[in-house]
């Protein structure tokens, strides 16, 4: 973060920004051998599981640090001073909020989680800081076989089920952040849908994190099986510390046969947090995928939700926003990768930079030799907000077959004076008008966006907007 | 790959006769060579052509002037037949690292205009070739990876030519360089451009091969576009199959300066071409063409840069590639704006057609983007030919064989139309002919 930038201002911006006074039961520092053995001796997990940690620690370890993209020797400083594992005074996650502790209860509260699964989620999932605190899939989906519990429980009750899939489609040496996930990870959700279940209405995780100088390491594991369906929604907060805190997650999804999956992230990390994911699914025959991803806060985030298309006629669609504000790099993108004949994809990547923030589009298209008729499209549209606004855009496309079809535009933007004056001539005051026009802009992505996402995503812009003009 | 140069930088300049300065930058150059590592995957603009540069034999011994000379009538074949349709002001021939051969209308001569050997020209104008040589193309600019080959280049080179037009000069017919491989050396050759204000020049340099052996060629070509100069230039390769060829040009564009470029390859093995033009002053335009045909097994790779350090500057790059057999073809480009580029137009458009299934087609346009009062797009694609447009010709009555002929044409037409060198576009076309033919 820049020195001149005032932490006290952008605090008062950031509406979830508030610290919860609450004293954690076990809090373990610094990422050696020990923390790795403490944390999975905390959660009483099978000795398989804790091998695994340790030898992803060693991958960790070993691999270096990404030579490209956003600047992370200021973290690279900082890994032996974050806490890896923060156990909230919690019994395991509860069935009703009523069991949630008071203070971590008031804490979802104001950020309207139960009142949201009381009327448009199938399920919700709560995490504190490393544990899930709150669990809860309604009725008649438990009843059709439906499995939305934390990714502890699902290792303790459905072991076999999770083995088969866990670390599959991200394993610990695909790239150093996957295996520092792999060595701590904490939280997160096991979602199992039967054949031909479908839930209708979105399932939800939220994510928060309290604690100062915190790294969150939470790992999705979700499985559709054959011509299933499923909605998956995952929302970030934290409070604003002076020190740097970090992200880390990894979720695997497994699409099957004919099933049919979405997976909705927004981000809203305050902006000292270091937010690099690792999101990929593997689609199988006549399957579907979307990645609808939103990033908006973070100081740094590096995400690149991948599909890889796996059977004959399996198609992705990833759609994307950020909106990079000062102090912020939001390297983000997407990856689609054509394994068999008939695969079809789309990319569509919207983002927004302003006051001095920084936003990159990074992709990757590959067509393999096996993989007939392939086709995709990326479009990628940058709006830059103020004179020292940045973009980048870096789509790689790799084709290694004929038949493909792959087609890649970009354009970059600015907010015009133009299309402004004429709001204004319309009777709009200024800010409206360059709001109206952000909002216009993000629509194509916007519009695939549950309500009260969208809503509050549209708070958001026209609160950004405000002053931005003129 | 080699670690050590092969010959001393400083005799070299003694044996050439070289004056103080060039030794000590030669010198320089070396430091920069020993210091900084040979590019690889890593090195983004080298992802997809590392590979193949650890199979370029840098261990060659270095081409070193013979003082050869040649009457017209001698000059080697493929170049006589060059001369039959192009007309020219003026050209030079470079047989290995000899000029065997140059001429130049006697109007031209007289109004100012230079066009000669580099090491000529550092007896005639001194001056001008100390204030711009490795302006453009210093042997370190980044001090990373891809600083390798320049640097090398810098400190090895052993001819090339020299061109200066004065201001207000127009040179109406086009100028041309032959360089003719011949012996299986490293050759490394350096050309300097220099365009005075508001002087116009057109400007080819075609790279051929006479054996078959595996000669390896570094070149590296530095344009200076002084305030309102235009210059169109183009670089065509059509080596033999066997030979590796290492093009670099970068361009210095001030005030109101145009520059038309095209960049061909379609010989050699493997054949990789860094066109960048730095936008350095307002209302600058910079119009980057390339064409390429891969076949067999060969690998061409390209980079451009579209470098806006000033603002109200206009630049556009139109790559299209064709692939057929087991080729590899790659375009890697970056536009960037500095934060002062305000007003800036830039485009990038990359397009690819494959012929064949074991074709390979890498394109990566990039954007770096600091400045906000921009227009700046870009667009890339991939598709193998069309079957309708095959069938509509066929129910013609046009085989297929020629049907693919005329659509790889068409395909290239709208890159080709566009440069200036009419004689040029379609001997390029002609040997693209032959390409889809075989």
């Amino acid at each position: 973060m820049p020195e001149n930038l005032d932490l006290k201002h952008i605090a008062d911006d950031y509406r979830w920004g508030f610290r919860d006074e609450i004293e954690p039961e076990l809090a373990l520092k610094g990422l050696t051998p020990e923390t790795v053995k403490k944390i999975s001796e905390a959660k009483g997990e099978p000795a398989w599981m804790t091998d695994f940690r340790l030898k992803a620690l060693e991958i960790f370890l070993k691999m270096p640090m990404p030579k490209w993209g956003p600047d992370l020797s200021e973290l690279e400083k900082k890994f032996d001073d974050f806490y890896y594992y923060v156990k909230p005074p919690a019994k395991g996650p509860a069935e009703s909020w009523d069991e949630v502790p008071e203070e971590i209860k008031k804490t979802y509260e104001r950020l309207g989680i139960p009142e949201a699964e009381r009327k448009v989620l199938a399920g919700v999932g709560a995490q504190y800081d490393s544990e899930v605190v709150y669990h809860k899939v309604k009725e008649e989906l438990e009843r059709q076989g439906v499995i939305f519990v934390s990714i502890e429980e699902g290792l303790k009750e459905y072991e076999e089920l999770f083995k088969r899939y866990f670390a599959k489609i991200v394993p610990p040496t695909d790239n150093k952040f996957a295996a520092l996930n792999s060595a701590v990870w904490s939280g997160g959700s096991f979602v199992y849908v039967p054949p031909g279940v479908e839930v209708e209405v979105p399932l939800q995780a939220y994510f928060r994190v309290n604690t100062a100088g915190f790294g969150q390491f939470e790992r999705t594991l979700i499985i559709v099986d054959e011509g299933a369906r499923v909605h998956y929604i995952e929302g970030c907060t934290a409070p604003l510390y002076t020190t740097d805190a970090l992200h880390t997650g990894v979720i695997e999804i497994y699409v099957h046969k004919n099933a049919h999956s979405r997976y909705t992230t927004i981000q809203n990390w305050p902006i000292n947090m270091y937010n690099l994911v690792t999101q990929r699914a593997i689609v199988e025959e006549g399957g579907y995928h979307m990645w609808l991803d939103g990033n908006l806060g973070s100081k740094v985030t590096m995400k690149y939700p991948s599909s890889i298309l796996k059977g004959r006629g399996a198609r992705s669609e990833v759609l994307s926003i950020a909106f990079a504000k000062t102090g912020q790099h939001l390297d983000t993108g997407a990856k689609l990768i054509h394994q068999a004949e008939d695969t079809s994809g789309r990319i569509v990547s919207k983002s927004i930079s302003k006051g001095e923030g920084r936003a990159s589009y990074r992709g990757l298209v590959k067509v393999s030799p096996r993989a007939d008729r392939a086709k995709a499209n990326v479009e990628c549209d940058a709006l830059l907000i103020d004179p020292e606004s940045k973009t980048d855009t870096y789509p790689y496309m790799e084709i290694e077959n004929e038949t493909a079809q792959i087609g890649h535009e970009a354009t970059v933007s600015r907010l015009a004076d133009d299309q402004i004056f004429y709001l204004e001539t319309r009777g709009l005051p200024e800010d409206e008008a360059a709001a109206l026009i952000v909002r216009g802009f993000l629509e194509p992505v916007t519009k695939e966006l549950p309500l009260e996402f969208a809503v509050e995503l549209n708070r958001l812009i026209e609160l950004e907007m405000e002053g931005s003009v003129g | 790959m080699i670690e050590v140069l092969p010959t001393n930088p400083e005799k070299l300049a003694e044996r050439l006769g070289e004056p103080a300065w060039l030794k000590e930058a030669r010198k320089g150059a070396a430091a920069v060579f020993e210091a900084v590592p040979w590019p690889s995957r890593k090195t983004e603009p080298w992802r997809y052509a590392a590979g193949r540069l650890k199979n370029v034999p840098f261990d060659l011994p270095l081409a070193l002037p013979k003082d050869r000379t040649l009457s017209r009538d001698a000059l080697p074949a493929v170049v006589r037949k060059r001369l039959e349709d192009a007309e020219l002001a003026g050209f030079l021939v470079f047989l290995g690292p000899d000029l065997v051969y140059a001429e130049l209308a006697p109007e031209l001569a007289e109004k100012g205009v230079v066009f000669t050997s580099l090491h000529r020209a550092l007896k005639t104008h001194p001056e001008l070739v100390e204030a711009n040589l490795y302006k453009a193309i210093p042997a370190r600019e980044k001090g990373d990876a891809n600083d390798k080959i320049p640097a090398l280049a810098a400190a090895l080179w052993t001819y090339g030519a020299f061109v200066y037009v004065p201001a207000d000069v127009e040179v109406e017919k086009p100028l041309a360089a032959f360089f003719v491989s011949e012996a299986e050396e490293l050759e490394i050759s350096r050309t300097l451009i220099l365009l005075d204000d508001h002087a116009r020049l057109a400007y080819a340099e075609e790279h051929l091969s006479e054996s078959g052996g595996q000669a390896v060629h570094v070149g590296m070509t530095e344009l200076i576009l002084r305030p309102g100069a235009r210059l169109v230039h183009a670089n065509v390769q059509t080596k033999n199959e066997t030979s590796h060829h290492l093009y670099r040009q970068r361009a210095l564009l001030e005030k109101d300066a145009a520059l038309k470029d095209l960049a061909v390859n379609l010989g050699a093995r493997f054949a990789r071409s860094e066109v960048g033009s730095e936008l350095l002053g307002p209302g600058a335009d910079s119009e980057m063409l390339g064409v390429y045909f891969g076949a067999g097994e060969q690998h061409h790779d390209h980079y451009t840069l579209q470098h806006h350090v000033a603002p109200h500057a206009r630049s556009d790059v139109y790559y299209k590639g064709v692939a057929k057999d087991e080729a590899t073809i790659v375009y890697q480009g970056l536009i960037k704006l500095e934060p002062a580029a305000q007003k800036t137009d830039a485009y990038q458009t990359n397009r690819n057609l494959l012929l064949s299934r074991k074709a390979r087609v890498e394109s990566v346009p990039q954007l770096e983007i600091a400045a906000n009062d921009v227009r700046c797009s870009h667009g890339s694609s991939i598709a193998p030919i069309d079957e309708e447009q095959i069938f509509y010709l066929e129910t013609r009555g046009i085989p297929r064989p020629s049907a693919e002929n005329l659509l790889v044409a068409a395909f290239l037409e709208d890159v080709l139309g566009r440069i200036e060198l009419k004689n040029l576009a379609r001997h390029v076309a002609r040997v693209i002919e032959e390409k889809v033919r075989i």
